[in-house]
C-alpha cells in the first residue's frame, strides 16, 4: 500500500471519530470507565501485593510486655532476648514511644491517654537472623516470663495473602468482563460508522478496494478511541492513587501499607489495553460487516 | 470480453434467478439488457461483478473465469470495470472532483495522477466547470455523468449500466445513453441494464431481452441470421 493512501485513510479514520462524535464520545467514556475499575483492581492487588512482600521482608516481631513489668525487670527481659539464639537484634521500644507514635497520627483522639493512663504495653522490636527457625524462636521468646504477647506480623501476611488471593480471582473476573464489554463498544461504535458509511463502502467495493483498504480507517477509528480513553483513564487512576496516597500518609504513617500508585509498566499495559481493546473490536465489527452486508454493490 | 456458458443462478431461498443462460459480447460492443423487473437482469450484473457466483455453467469476464476468482483477487478484477449506479451513488459531501477521484484513491493511486486524470475524465462528460460542485447542486442528468466519469476515471475495459436513466427526467436518458455510446465508440465496452424500450428503439446497438430468468431474444444475433 503506498504512503499517500495511509495517510488518507488515517485521515479518513479521524474525520469518522469527529463525524460521529456523541457515538465516539459514549464509547470513550465507556470505554474509560471499563479500564478505570480495571485499573483500580489491579492497583489494589498490586499494592496488596507489595505490603505482604514488605512484611514478610522486615522479619520483624513485635514483644508486648506484661503492664506490671518494671523497667528494671524489661532491661533483664532484653538481655535474656538477646542471649537467645537467632536473635539478630533487639530494640526497646517504650509505651511512652508507642503513645506518641499514635498521637502524631491521631492528634487529638489520643488526648488524655498520656503518662500512667496509657494503656499501651511496653514492647521490645526483635529481627532474627535465620528466618526457617521462625517458630522455634517464637516460641522460646513466648516462654520468657513478662512476655504478654507477642505481635507476630506474618499473622497479617498471611491474612492479606488470603485476600489477595480474592482479590486475584476479581482482578481476573474484572478483566475479562471489562474486557469484553470494550470490545463490545468499541466494535458497536464502530459497527454504526460503517452503517453511515455503507454507500462507500459500497462504491469503495465497486471499484476494487480490497478489504483492508476498506478497514484501515475503522481500525483507526477503534486504535484512537482506545489510546485516548487508556489516557483518560492512567489521568484518572494517577489523581486516585495521588488520594489514597496522601490519605494513607496521613491515617496510618506507622502502618507497612505500600502503596506505589501508576508506574511505567502499568502505564504501558494500559495503553496496550487501549490500543488492542480498539483495534481487536475494529477488525471484529468490520470483519462481520464486509461478510454480510458489505458486499452488496448491485443493490443496496 | 463476457461470456455466459449454461450459467444458472439459484438463490438460497429457491429462486431461480437466471436459468442456462448462452450468452457472448465481444470487446467494444454495446449491449443492451433489456427486461421488466424481476427478469434476472440485476443477477446477471451481480454475477458480471462476482457479487454472485453462479450456480452451474462458466463465466469468463475479461478472460477472467469468475466462478474460480479467489476472494483476495476479486478486487483487482473489479479494477477492470466501471460500474454506474441508476441511483448515482454519490457522495453528498465530497465534491464532484472528489466523488470521481475517490475511485482513483482506493486503488492507490498517487494524487499527482488523480490531479491530472480527474479533470480530464470530468471533460469528458462536460463537467470540467463543476468539479467545485457538491452532488446535491447538480441536476439529476448531471449528478449520473459524475457517476459516469467514476466509472470511467480507471481507464476499465467494461462499464456496466444498471438502468443508469431510472432516475433521471426522460428527456436527459437519450443524452445519457449518447455519452454512453460516446465512451464505446473509444473502444470501451458497454453493457447497459434497462427497462426502457422507446429509449433502446432509439439506438442501433445489440439487445439483449431477458424475461423469467432466459434470454428470449437477442436483436444483434437476430440481425446476423437475417443478413445471413
Amino acid at each position: 500500500m503506498r504512503f499517500n493512501s495511509i495517510i488518507y485513510l488515517t485521515r479518513e479514520g479521524l474525520k469518522s471519530i469527529w463525524n460521529n462524535w456523541i457515538m465516539s464520545l459514549a464509547s470513550t467514556i465507556v470505554l474509560v470507565c471499563c479500564l478505570f475499575l480495571t485499573g483500580s483492581v489491579i492497583l489494589l492487588s498490586m499494592s496488596v501485593n507489595k505490603t505482604i512482600g514488605a512484611i514478610e521482608s522486615k522479619n520483624t516481631v513485635t514483644i508486648h510486655l506484661n503492664s506490671s513489668v518494671s523497667s528494671e525487670e524489661s532491661e533483664k527481659i532484653g538481655k535474656r532476648i538477646k542471649e537467645i539464639p537467632n536473635i539478630a537484634s533487639c530494640e526497646f521500644y517504650s509505651k511512652e514511644q508507642a503513645i506518641q507514635k499514635y498521637s502524631q497520627a491521631l492528634g487529638d483522639l489520643m488526648e488524655g491517654l498520656k503518662g500512667d493512663d496509657n494503656p499501651l504495653p511496653d514492647a521490645f522490636h526483635i529481627s532474627m537472623t535465620d528466618l526457617s527457625k521462625y517458630n522455634e524462636t517464637i516460641r522460646m521468646l513466648s516462654e520468657l516470663e513478662g512476655v504478654e504477647s507477642i505481635g507476630d506480623r506474618r499473622d497479617v501476611a498471611k491474612r492479606l495473602t488470603e485476600i489477595n488471593n480474592i482479590i486475584h480471582y476479581v482482578e481476573i473476573g474484572v478483566i475479562l468482563i471489562f474486557a469484553l464489554v470494550a470490545l463490545f463498544i468499541v466494535s458497536n461504535t464502530v459497527r454504526l460508522t460503517m452503517y453511515g458509511r455503507r454507500l462507500e463502502i459500497s462504491i469503495m467495493k465497486s471499484v476494487g478496494a480490497t478489504n483492508l483498504f476498506i478497514r484501515i480507517p475503522f481500525i483507526v477509528e477503534g486504535v484512537t478511541i482506545g489510546l485516548f480513553s487508556s489516557f483518560v483513564a492512567i489521568a484518572l487512576l494517577k489523581l486516585l492513587s495521588n488520594v489514597i496516597l496522601k490519605v494513607l500518609q496521613r491515617l496510618v504513617p506507622f502502618t507497612s501499607i505500600v502503596f506505589d500508585g501508576i508506574n511505567l509498566n502499568m502505564t504501558l499495559f494500559f495503553l496496550l489495553a487501549g490500543i488492542s481493546s480498539g483495534f481487536i473490536g475494529g477488525v471484529i465489527s468490520i470483519r462481520k460487516y464486509l461478510r454480510k452486508e458489505g458486499g452488496k454493490i448491485i443493490a443496496l | 470480453m463476457i461470456e455466459f456458458k449454461k450459467v444458472s443462478k439459484e438463490y438460497s431461498n429457491g429462486i431461480c434467478a437466471v436459468k442456462n443462460i448462452n450468452l457472448n459480447i465481444q470487446k467494444g460492443e454495446f449491449v443492451f439488457i433489456l427486461g421488466p423487473s424481476g427478469a434476472g437482469k440485476s443477477t446477471l450484473l451481480k454475477l458480471i461483478t462476482r457479487e454472485e457466483s453462479p450456480t452451474s455453467g462458466d463465466l469468463i469476464v475479461n478472460n477472467m473465469d469468475v466462478f474460480f476468482l479467489k476472494n483476495r483477487q476479486i478486487p483487482y478484477f473489479r479494477r477492470t470495470m466501471g460500474i454506474v449506479f441508476q441511483d448515482f451513488r454519490l457522495i453528498n459531501k465530497m465534491t464532484v472532483f472528489d466523488n470521481v477521484a475517490f475511485a482513483m484513491r482506493v486503488t492507490g493511486a498517487s494524487e499527482r495522477a488523480i490531479r491530472s486524470r480527474v479533470p480530464y475524465v470530468l471533460s469528458l462528460v462536460d463537467l470540467a466547470d463543476k468539479e467545485r460542485f457538491r452532488p446535491t447542486e447538480l441536476s439529476g442528468g448531471e449528478q449520473q455523468r459524475v457517476g459516469l466519469a467514476r466509472a470511467l476515471v480507471n481507464n476499465p475495459d467494461l462499464v456496466i449500466a444498471d438502468e443508469p436513466t431510472g432516475n433521471v427526467d426522460p428527456s436527459l436518458s437519450f443524452e445519457i445513453v449518447e455519452l454512453l455510446s460516446k465512451i464505446n465508440h473509444q473502444g470501451t465496452t458497454i453493457l447497459m441494464v434497462t427497462h426502457e424500450h422507446d429509449l433502446v428503439a432509439r439506438f442501433n446497438k445489440r439487445i439483449v431481452e431477458i424475461q423469467e430468468g432466459r434470454i428470449v431474444s437477442d436483436v444483434y444475433e437476430a440481425k446476423l441470421a437475417n443478413e445471413a
